[in-house]
């Protein structure tokens, strides 16, 4: 027995619905339906009504047709679990997508109708959900030692985590120990972490690994097999003291990659007095094996031959902190290529006391201390032709470099070309109001060149104040460059299939809510991997990173829901299709039977659909479910337009539209999927063949699948379903892919225009 | 004067194992050669120092030659593809500094080649003659290539090229370019230190470039190295340039 509970939801539904038709409509459909309905079905009134009907009339299942679930799913899964399984029902939105996008209340009724008898059949075939539990380490793997890395590790070694530090220089500490000073206080930047720096390095719970890059993970959130390279140093770290009598000795001299080629270094060095850990080490590309510091190091240290080293370590979970490089701006507009036009880094380099010039603002031309300097905002950002975005910081720093060297060279003339400032946060606009006073110029205008002239350059800017061209000359030009994601960024994605977005920077489940979080589960983000953003952000991405993986690995195991896929080893033939296909390296192909790992798998369904024997399958959106819904939808009306909307993006885009009051035809009949690449080319095929006018597929945007391929795939299944369709007679236009993000409703409302026009 | 036909003053050092007994072959053969060759006896052409030939110059050689062991035949294994190595780098450096590099030679000579001794000693001797007296300015340019191959850096290097091959963690033509750049740059500090010594007083970039001609942006690359390795240091400004001076040590 299925009950049907259908919410008026005030006048929201009521409305434009006839809920009482509705209801006496499912209370004479057939024998084992009974429908009931209430007001607000959320409320405890309604919920009670839902729980008191399981009892009485022991029903197997429970359809609740009201809003979306993405706004009430939570409670009515909670409800339905506190009297039978939580997963024995299905809901129908009759709301967003039927009741606010339906002005005709007749109409409206009778796409309910449809959408209620899709979710019913579906609902018959609900199974009791169980869930498992798997141990998990309470290691923590740590990706990038900068800044943000630095303190998630010690908020988690604090916590009572031992933590694995994986940092590709030399040393940690990343960008923000290249600084001279940091904004809005002006605080020394190495005064402020050399602390941080000098902790990380005496805590016996934070093992670092240097010069060392994370190259493969296996295994499951709470149990991840990570694979990590070690780089030579060609310098034991285990005897060298970091005397420096190698580096004064050996006569090679080359441009410090750690200074952005500012300043010169020998073949062996450390890139700075603090570094972590405390050693040499020998750059194998300019080293010219002349064995002048194996001579002279006291310690023994020197190891010519030695080579890469892999080894494995297994973690609970992980946090990236991979950060961010700049733009290079050569051979552009900008002429980086320019020896006097310099990035914002180059700048802290040559700035910083420790630095080429103690400090001293000279040019690399000739070591001329410039008298006009020019700094040039948004260089690349909020441009088509390099970054579209913005990079958020440059206004602060770029006034903070202009107001440091202002208030040491009162004389030097200093000009700041701008967009718009961008000073939003705690002190920053009274910190750009005091650059003002102190004489920085500013000038409203974006740099659209900057000519080459002898050592000199000018650049041309249209004052946007007056209207009037400006062609200035400087003897040093300091580009704001753009941020873009690191190397070790974008190899992350790779590495560990971390959903990155067009700007290829690694993205959170939800930007606004789970902002650390990735899809992937154990897996976290801090600091300028996601976004352009201030050291002080940065520090707050790692201690949220921390409470979250805190919580994810409090208890020694982890409760997982089963909703995931399944294997029935009765009909698999183990030809691995699955396991190639997921991107989540869920199916452990290892025993006698393959098997799903339950805590990896993601539920997505993408394996279910390349199976060649059905032999694996969602336990929740099974391929009978689907159909069943199909069957339900289109035996109430069989001139529908099948929809399947990911639950990422399409499924939200419709709600969107329903939300907007957008008019959306009845004929649209949407069916959930968890991805689009659940769906498979029967799914596409089988509703023409029960008589559907017409059948769509609502995938997220290209590069943007939640699940990294879904929608690719899918691509791939529609054009060949479409020439199955042509070949059938019923004609292959009538079956189309639509990419969409969750926040396109009306993307939704022209592609459902655009199906109904087609299939007339 | 000008029909008076011009004698060179050639300086030849000689392997003790077998060019010098080369020249006692061609003697004891009675085999007659140019007069103008004064040799010196080493144990191996290995031994001879690029500063040995530069000195020869200093003290009025016109020509100076190096004669060895066939490859393969050294007394000491390896010495003469070391004299090898030294001669090339120099040969490299003399067109580097504008000094004609027919003044120098290696070459391989063998105990029981008297006959070729003499070949060789005529040949080189007709070409050191062709080119004539040492020209104007050849004595400051000597002095300047002596001045940077005495530095330890170039030293160094120098004295490290059979155990960087041996090593086999080098490829021979990144080590033999590193070897000229190497040089390349003492020469031009050589040059700096000679303008320090000349203005008696701390200089900017653009006079250092001044004085000895080298671009202002490599002189910038030498005065950000020497400075981080304390040979020189900032004293003070002057027309938006630092001033630098050798520091004292």
């Amino acid at each position: 027995m299925i009950g049907v509970f259908i919410c008026f939801c005030g006048q929201n539904i009521g409305g434009y619905i006839n809920v009482p038709e509705l209801t006496d409509y499912f209370n004479n459909w057939r024998d084992d339906v009974v429908a009931f309905n209430t007001t607000f079905l959320c409320s405890e009134i309604g919920q009670d009504l839902i729980k008191d009907k399981i009892e009485e009339l022991n029903l197997d299942a429970v359809v609740v047709a009201s809003c979306s679930p993405k706004h009430h799913g939570g409670i009515f899964q909670n409800c339905i679990g506190q009297k039978m399984n939580q997963y024995r029902w299905e809901f129908a939105n009759i709301r967003e997508q039927c009741a606010w996008v339906t002005p005709n209340k007749k109409n409206a009724t009778e796409k309910a109708k449809a959408i209620i008898a899709g979710a019913i059949e579906k609902a018959m075939l609900m199974n009791d959900i169980g869930s498992t539990r798997v141990p998990v380490t309470k290691d923590v793997l740590i990706i990038g030692g900068g800044i943000a890395g630095m303190h998630g590790s010690l908020e988690l070694t604090d916590k009572g985590f031992h933590v694995h530090m994986v940092e590709k220089k030399e040393t940690i500490g990343g960008h923000m120990v290249q600084f001279d000073r940091v904004f809005p206080t002006d605080d020394c930047a190495m005064c402020t972490s050399s602390p941080i720096l000098a902790e990380v390095a005496m805590d016996p719970l934070i093992d670092i690994y240097s010069l060392s890059e994370v190259i493969e993970v296996k295994g499951r959130p709470g149990e991840y097999r990570v694979t990590i390279r070690r780089n030579p140093r060609y310098i034991d770290e285990s005897k060298c003291t970091a005397c420096g009598d190698c580096t004064t000795h050996c006569p090679v001299e080359a441009w410090s990659e750690w200074h952005y080629g500012m300043a010169t270094r020998a073949a062996t060095y450390k890139p700075l007095a603090q570094a972590v850990p405390l050693k040499n080490r020998i750059e194998k590309e300019s080293c010219i094996r002349c064995g002048t510091c194996e001579n002279v190091c006291k310690a023994n240290a020197i190891m010519y031959d030695q080579q890469p080293e892999e080894f494995e370590i297994t973690v609970g979970a992980i946090m990236i902190s991979t950060g961010y490089d700049i733009l290079d701006l050569s051979n552009t507009e900008y002429h980086q290529e320019h020896p006097n036009v310099i990035s914002h880094l180059q700048l802290e380099a040559i700035k910083v006391p420790s630095g080429p010039t103690a400090g001293e603002i000279l040019r690399p031309s000739d070591g001329k201390m410039p008298k006009h300097l020019v700094f040039v905002l948004c260089a690349g950002s909020r441009d088509r032709r390099h970054n579209v975005y913005c990079s958020k910081v440059c206004c602060m720093y770029t006034t903070k470099n202009a107001r440091l060297i202002k208030s040491e060279h009162p004389e030097m003339k200093i000009t700041i070309c701008y967009i718009d400032v961008r000073a939003a946060g705690r002190g920053y606009e009274e910190y750009f109001d005091k650059a003002r006073e102190m004489g920085i110029n500013y000038v409203r205008g974006n740099v659209s060149e900057i000519v080459p002239n002898g050592e000199d350059l000018i650049l041309r800017v249209e004052d946007t104040f007056t209207g009037e061209p400006l062609e200035m000359e400087a003897d040093l030009v300091v580009l704001s460059s753009g941020m873009i994601p690191s190397q070790g960024t974008r190899d992350m994605s790779e590495v560990i299939h971390v959903v990155s977005g067009a700007d290829k920077f690694l993205a959170p489940v939800h930007v606004k809510i789970a902002p650390v979080d990735t899809a992937n589960t154990g897996v976290y983000i801090a600091g300028t991997v996601e976004a352009p953003k201030p050291i002080q952000e940065c520090i707050t991405d790692a201690g949220l990173v921390a409470s979250r993986i805190s919580t994810f690995l409090k208890d020694p195991e982890i409760e997982i829901d089963l909703k995931t896929s399944k294997i029935n080893p009765e009909i698999c033939i183990k030809c691995g299709t699955c396991a190639d296909n997921c991107v989540y390296d869920a199916i452990d192909t290892t025993g006698e039977d393959f098997k799903v790992q339950d805590v990896s798998c993601q539920a997505c369904g993408k394996c279910s659909v390349v199976c060649p024997t059905g032999a694996i399958d969602l336990q929740l959106f099974t391929e009978d479910q689907l159909i069943k819904q199909v069957d339900g939808i289109l035996a109430e009306d069989k001139d529908s337009i099948i929809g399947f909307c990911c639950y990422q993006c399409g499924y939200n885009a419709a709600d969107l539209a329903g939300t907007a009051k957008a008019f959306i035809d009845p004929k649209i009949k949407v069916v959930l999927v968890p991805c689009s690449g659940r769906v498979t080319i029967q799914h596409m095929l089988y509703p023409f063949f029960k008589g559907a006018k017409g059948v769509f597929v609502a995938a997220c945007l290209e590069g943007q699948c939640h699940y990294i391929d879904g929608n690719l795939q899918a691509k791939e299944k529609v054009k060949l379903a479409k020439k199955s369709l042509d070949l059938m007679g019923i004609g292959g236009r009538k079956l189309n892919l639509f990419n969409m993000s969750s926040a396109e409703g009306p993307k939704f409302v022209a592609a459902s225009k655009r199906m109904v026009e087609i299939c007339q | 004067m000008a029909d008076e036909k011009f004698e060179p003053k050639i300086v030849a050092f000689t392997c003790n194992w077998c060019s010098y007994a080369g020249a006692d072959l061609a003697g004891t053969s009675r085999i007659q050669y140019a007069p103008n060759m004064r040799i010196i006896r080493v144990m191996c052409s290995g031994r001879v120092e690029p500063n040995f030939i530069l000195e020869a110059f200093q003290q009025g050689a016109d020509g100076v030659c190096v004669l060895g062991c066939h490859f393969g035949d050294c007394h000491y294994i390896s010495g003469n593809y070391e004299a090898n190595r030294r001669m090339e780098l120099l040969t490299k450096l003399f067109k580097h500094m504008g000094l004609d590099e027919g003044r120098i030679m290696i070459e391989w000579v063998s105990a029981s080649e008297g006959e070729r001794f003499s070949q060789v000693v005529n040949k080189f001797t007709e070409q050191v003659r062709e080119l004539g007296p040492l020209p104007e300015g050849y004595a400051d340019k000597i002095a300047l290539l002596r001045g940077a191959i005495e530095g330890e850096r170039l030293r160094i290097v120098l004295g490290s090229t059979k155990r960087a091959f041996d090593s086999g963690g080098v490829e021979e033509e990144k080590y033999n370019n590193a070897l000229f750049d190497i040089a390349r740059d003492e020469i031009d500090r050589v040059k700096m230190f000679k303008a320090l010594d000349k203005a008696d007083a701390p200089l900017t970039v653009p006079q250092f470039s001044e004085m000895t001609g080298i671009p202002k942006m490599t002189i910038w690359r030498h005065v950000l190295s020497m400075t981080r390795k304390n040979i020189l240091e900032a004293v003070g400004e002057e027309h938006h340039y630092m001033l630098y001076q050798r520091r004292a040590v």
